[in-house]
């Protein structure tokens, strides 16, 4: 039985500011931490960090698609769709900035069909999801692996001044990231799909009752994630300045860490773009701390998983669900 | 012929024939000597694969399982050279850690995908204050435990089967192993058992806890020295071992000789670039596809039956006449 | 004893005593009280006022942990054990010891086949197979099985809630009798809560009957047949209504039928007699064994019957039927949903709606505000593109809303609302892509009388603008509501009422063996 409350809790953004309010906290606190203890300037942290944690931010917003769909849906073979775009990216692009628009097509259109299969094991096969895309990674990476002595060039100077560089002291990869969650919200609130994505996860009986396809539904948020994971690899190679067989590494369990810290519920139906930038920043600022006061590389992991599982207890709790 | 439907048999019918794929290009392996050689490697996988079993059984999945391997990892190759008590402590607190993970899973209800993420921060974190970088000895007696040898008969092989038979007794016959698997199935289940989910749940933890223990042993001897990230790549094979063992992540399955033949399925397709003149990297595809395989050839028998037995579905008899709809007319 | 939950009432006040060795049966219809009886008696629920004493002995709080140490075993119709373990791994959990060597699981395995096939005269299946290999009505038999596993020992109240239900009559028959000799025996007693009326006959020493949260009647020994019953369960029925019509005319609320409706109808679009649906024999495995049925539009025809007859089945089979042909749907512009003027086009929704009782599971969407629930239907007409016509979305849903008088701001998140106000908005979200066939599957379930009166007014407003509905009830009284009745029983519709006052005839059809 529900209760009736006095008190209305606002608007579905409302909603969903709440439920980010412990990343974007997080990540003004360890900014001013970083600002007090670092000597470098203010400005200049927030910017690598927004930089560096763009990155993360847009696999996150392609993940948050599929997590946001419910059912167990999660895509673990982001980090080997991105390692794999890069070097063809490199490839493709060879220096030649003309190249770079139908480079992007071509890397976009590897990450569609990588997504497509995901969706496909996923839904015809049935396997569980963690195991689907796990396998389809790692047949990723034996293509990545292959590829990667032929592959020479770099993406470009156009990308990689996107990648690095900014305008008036805000770097191209912040304004990016920040457009993207801009645009992923509006999906999520003013699209169809966006709310058949999180209808489905919050109920797929009502949903499939409301007439939602939840295979198709469920189809386009692989491909969405892996299209974002493939396009962050192509930009990734800009800022790195080549591709390299673990570039991806961290975003394997990154993409998803930003997006359950910033609000998202691992369950699935609610989501939240602006919280899966402030986790990013919140992530990547972490680690400038952790650095900054000196402590061993140990120690850093172990204060950085700290705060996670802290994070998590006071985000993560699930509301229960009824089965 | 029951027994064949068993989803642990055909873990099992792979190994052997990727064993024999293997005897057959190189006969030089079914020497003692060269079983033990090709086998070492498996057994780290093969306890990592035990211990996301047990993990599995009890319905969640633990993503820290590589970091803490390594941590067991440095732990062994440093502690030990201090006294045999530092070392122990060190386990031990390893395991009371690891325990703490499970609690806070259970008492929280949060996410194990989640919770043991962080965590393998949290593990690799120690294992770099332990050991910062790659080196360290493993302890005589840990390197000796493990290349005891009973004559004719190559120590993997024997540590594989007992592996498999001790995890299989715990699970299959102890009253805590049955309530793990309860408690995976159906989580209030264990209820009516006169057991507390929380309860169950620690303990399942601990018992993955001291296999990872075991397999933090294996993995130092075999590489006689320490490295907080050698653990790393058997996060992944241990999932891969125990879902083409059998095991799936609805919760409750458990397949233990699955598991272990599943590590060393993956053992074998590992080392077959050096049987084989294929690059390396194609191992991975093969890895990927086996376990796409494995599975899909559990759908098929699903399928197959689906296919060939009179489907037994909507059989709907009788008219049914669409409405005519207001407006249309009569 | 009783029990609330929120605002409903399951019972009432019950004072029951059950004696060493009786078998004592409780009946009656859908949503009497048998069930939350039995729960708070086997501790998995807590009663909301009363006690509950075990051989004398008050517990508090009884938890079904503590429950299983006083003896006392339940078997419900969800099945609780875990399919993961073997039947010899249920009975060796059970029992309680650690470890087990050959020699005592040997001895459990045998004891428990040889109990099975006393109990049911039947062979157990492999007891060693994992339980997900046995079919759902062997898992029945074995959890009942298991609950008499300790009948010499320490078992002293077995409660079988429902327990039955899913069982051959054969099977029943011998259980019941086995029950019998073992209860005369070693006092065991056993609390079963039944439908099938006639195979208590003859068996059990006390059948108590429930309606409406109450105990209303009994009979004992050779008093107990299943006229006797069903009199006394119409009884108890005829005394719910008049109490709840009492309460009514004090509260002076109105009743459905009472008031006068004041909603206008500009043009009723009644198309009378056009047939709506129309289903004659068909069967859907495994549920549904014979069903013909006719929906006209304008109608309220309504399905009755015990729970688990088919009716669910059938209302979900005709909804993923009747909506095959998807025709497009024409723009809503704020026209009442209750007033359809002429103007609207003709090619209606072939699409039927379907509300079920479930809302938690299948209706609401938790995180969502009372809108967007709402509009998630009528995605086709309330897009452009794919995009959210916003100002469209508000205003037609915010009219449809306030049409139904759905209390709340269109903006709050639905869980804030109550349960009956969550299903009128799953109502609206059925209705607002004008469906011509509205299917309903238990709707009010669980939803405050009020609100229950609100949602009448609206089906027959909806049925005097020309919709066809088609509505399970699994609460006789309801039925009153409707033009027409049929009532199903194990899979087949048995019979047909016209409208009225149809309770009692309902009440016995549900029964009656054929």
């Amino acid at each position: 039985m529900s209760r009736v409350a006095e008190r209305s809790s606002g608007v579905a953004s409302r909603i969903a500011r709440h439920r980010a309010l412990p990343a974007v906290v997080g990540a003004i606190a360890v900014w001013v931490s970083v600002a007090i203890i670092g000597d470098g300037s203010v400005f200049g942290t927030l910017r690598s960090g927004a930089t560096v944690g763009a990155f993360v931010a847009l696999t996150g917003l392609g993940q948050l698609f599929v997590i946001a769909a419910g059912n167990g849906n999660i895509d673990l073979s982001v980090p080997y769709v991105l390692t794999l775009s890069a070097y063809v990216a490199s490839g493709l692009v060879n220096g030649n900035n003309a190249a770079v628009v139908p480079a992007a097509l071509a890397v976009a259109g590897i990450g569609a069909l990588i997504g497509a299969v995901n969706a496909t094991l996923i839904l015809v096969l049935e396997l569980p999801p963690i195991v689907g895309t796990l396998a389809v990674g790692f047949v990723v990476e034996t293509i990545y692996l292959e590829v990667s002595p032929h592959v020479q060039g770099n993406v470009g100077s156009f990308v990689g001044t996107v990648a690095t560089g900014g305008v008036s002291g805000v770097p191209y990869m912040a304004i990016i990231a920040i457009v993207l969650a801009g645009l992923v919200s509006l999906v999520l609130t003013r699209s169809w799909f966006g709310r058949q994505v999180l209808a489905l996860g919050q109920s797929r009986p009502a949903a499939e009752l409301a007439g939602i396809r939840s295979g198709l539904v469920t189809f386009a948020t692989y491909v969405i994630c892996a299209v974002s994971a493939s396009l962050t690899g192509f930009l990734l190679a800009g800022y790195v300045g080549g591709a390299s067989p673990d570039i991806g590494a961290s975003y394997q369990l990154g993409s998803i860490a930003v997006v359950v810290l910033g609000g998202c519920l691992i369950a699935g139906g609610v989501a939240n773009a602006p919280g899966v930038l402030a986790a990013s920043l919140f992530i990547t600022l972490l680690v400038t701390l952790t650095d900054l006061i000196h402590v061993s590389a140990g120690v850093q992991q172990i204060i950085e998983g700290g705060i996670i599982v802290l994070l998590l207890s006071t985000v993560g709790k699930e509301r229960v669900r009824v089965t | 012929m029951r027994f064949l439907r068993r989803r642990d048999v055909a873990a099992v019918a792979l190994a052997l024939a990727l064993f024999g794929v293997m005897a057959s290009v190189q006969p030089g392996i079914l020497t003692a000597t060269g079983l033990d050689l090709t086998l070492l490697g498996m057994v780290p996988l093969a306890f990592a694969a035990v211990a996301q079993m047990i993990v599995m059984a009890g319905g969640d999945i633990d993503l820290s399982l590589g970091s803490a391997m390594g941590l067991v990892n440095a732990i062994c190759a440093t502690a030990f050279t201090k006294s045999v008590w530092v070392g122990v402590g060190e386990l031990v607190a390893f395991v009371v850690g690891y325990v703490l993970m499970g609690a806070v899973i259970e008492f929280r209800r949060l996410p194990a995908l989640i919770v043991t993420f962080a965590f393998s921060f949290i593990w690799l974190g120690f294992a770099l204050v332990v050991l910062p970088t790659p080196g360290g000895v493993a302890p005589a007696w840990m390197t000796q435990l493990f290349s005891y040898s009973i004559p004719g008969i190559p120590e993997p092989i024997l540590l594989l089967v007992v592996l498999a038979a001790a995890s299989w007794l715990y699970l299959q016959r102890t009253r805590t192993g049955r309530l793990i698997r309860s408690l995976g199935n159906k989580r209030l289940a264990v209820q009516q058992f006169a057991a507390h989910p929380f309860s169950v749940r620690l303990r399942m933890y601990l018992a993955a806890g001291v296999v990872l223990v075991l397999g933090g042993f294996s993995l130092t001897a075999e590489s006689s020295s320490g490295d907080p990230n050698s653990g790393q790549s058997y996060l992944l094979l241990s999932i891969a071992a125990v879902v083409i063992g059998g095991g799936d992540f609805a919760g409750g399955s458990s397949w233990p000789i699955g598991a272990v033949a599943g590590a060393v399925a993956l053992g074998f397709v590992s080392s077959l670039d050096s049987f084989f003149q294929i690059s390396a990297n194609l191992l991975f595809a093969l890895q990927g596809l086996l376990l796409i395989v494995a599975l899909g050839l559990r759908r098929a028998e699903v399928l197959g039956q689906w296919l060939f037995v009179r489907r037994r579905g909507d059989r709907e008899e009788g008219a049914v006449t669409q409405g005519v709809l207001p407006g249309e007319g009569t | 004893m009783a029990k609330h939950f929120g605002a409903t009432v399951a019972v009432k006040d019950v004072d029951l005593t059950v004696e060493k060795g009786e078998i004592v049966a409780v009946v009656g219809h859908n949503g009497a009280g048998k069930s939350t009886l039995l729960r708070c008696i086997g501790g998995f629920e807590t009663p909301t006022r009363g006690t509950i004493a075990v051989a004398g002995i008050d517990v508090n709080p009884l938890t079904v942990q503590v429950a299983r140490r006083l003896g006392l075993r339940s078997v419900r119709q969800e099945l609780s054990l875990p399919t993961s373990l073997s039947a010899v791994e249920c009975a060796l959990l059970i029992r309680g010891k650690r470890m087990d060597t050959w020699q005592a699981r040997r001895h459990v395995e045998r004891s428990i086949e040889s109990l099975f096939g006393e109990m049911f005269g039947r062979d157990m299946p492999n007891p060693r197979q994992h339980l997900t290999n046995w079919e759902f009505s062997q898992r029945q038999l074995l959890e009942v099985c298991l609950a008499f596993l300790d009948y010499k020992e320490g078992c002293r109240v077995v409660l079988l809630d429902e327990a039955t239900s899913a069982l051959d009559a054969d099977i029943t028959e011998r259980l019941l009798r086995w029950m019998r000799g073992i209860s005369e025996s070693y006092g065991v007693a056993v609390l079963i809560s039944s439908h099938r009326l006639h195979e208590l006959v003859g068996l059990v020493d006390r059948a108590v009957v429930m309606a409406d949260g109450l105990i209303v009647g009994s009979a004992a020994n050779e008093n107990v047949t299943e006229a006797k019953l069903v009199e006394l369960m119409r009884a108890g029925m005829v005394q719910a209504r008049a109490r709840a019509d009492s309460r009514v005319a004090a509260e002076g609320s109105g009743g459905a039928r009472d008031k006068p409706l004041s909603v206008e109808h500009s043009q009723s679009e009644r198309r009378d007699g056009a047939t709506l649906i129309e289903v004659t024999n068909v069967a859907i495995h495994p549920s549904v064994q014979g069903a013909t049925l006719r929906v006209d539009a304008g109608e309220i025809v309504g399905i009755g019957g015990l729970e688990g007859q088919g009716q669910s089945e059938l209302l979900r089979w005709l909804y993923t039927h009747l909506g095959r042909r998807n025709t497009p749907i024409s723009r809503i512009r704020g026209a009442s949903v209750l007033r359809r003027s002429a103007r609207r086009d003709s090619s209606a929704a072939s699409r039927p709606g379907l509300v079920t009782g479930d809302t938690r599971r299948e209706g609401v969407f938790p995180y969502w505000s009372v809108r967007w629930n709402t509009s998630i239907k009528a995605r086709t007409q309330l897009g452009r593109l794919g995009v959210v016509r916003s100002r469209e979305e508000r205003s037609v849903v915010d009219a449809l809303l306030g049409e139904l008088a759905v209390k709340g701001r269109p903006e709050q998140n639905i869980m804030e609302l109550s349960g009956g106000t969550q299903q009128k908005v799953v109502l609206c979200r059925a209705l607002l892509d004008r469906p011509t066939v509205l299917l309903l599957d238990d709707p009010t379930r669980g939803i405050d009388a009020a609100t229950k009166d609100e949602i009448y007014r609206l089906f027959m407003d909806l049925a005097k603008s020309g919709v066809g509905l088609l509505w399970y009830s699994s609460e006789i009284s309801e039925l009153r509501h409707c033009d027409r009745v049929y009532v199903m029983r194990g899979g087949y519709t048995v019979g047909e009422l016209k409208g009225g006052e149809v309770d009692e005839q309902v009440l016995e059809m549900s029964f009656s063996h054929a």
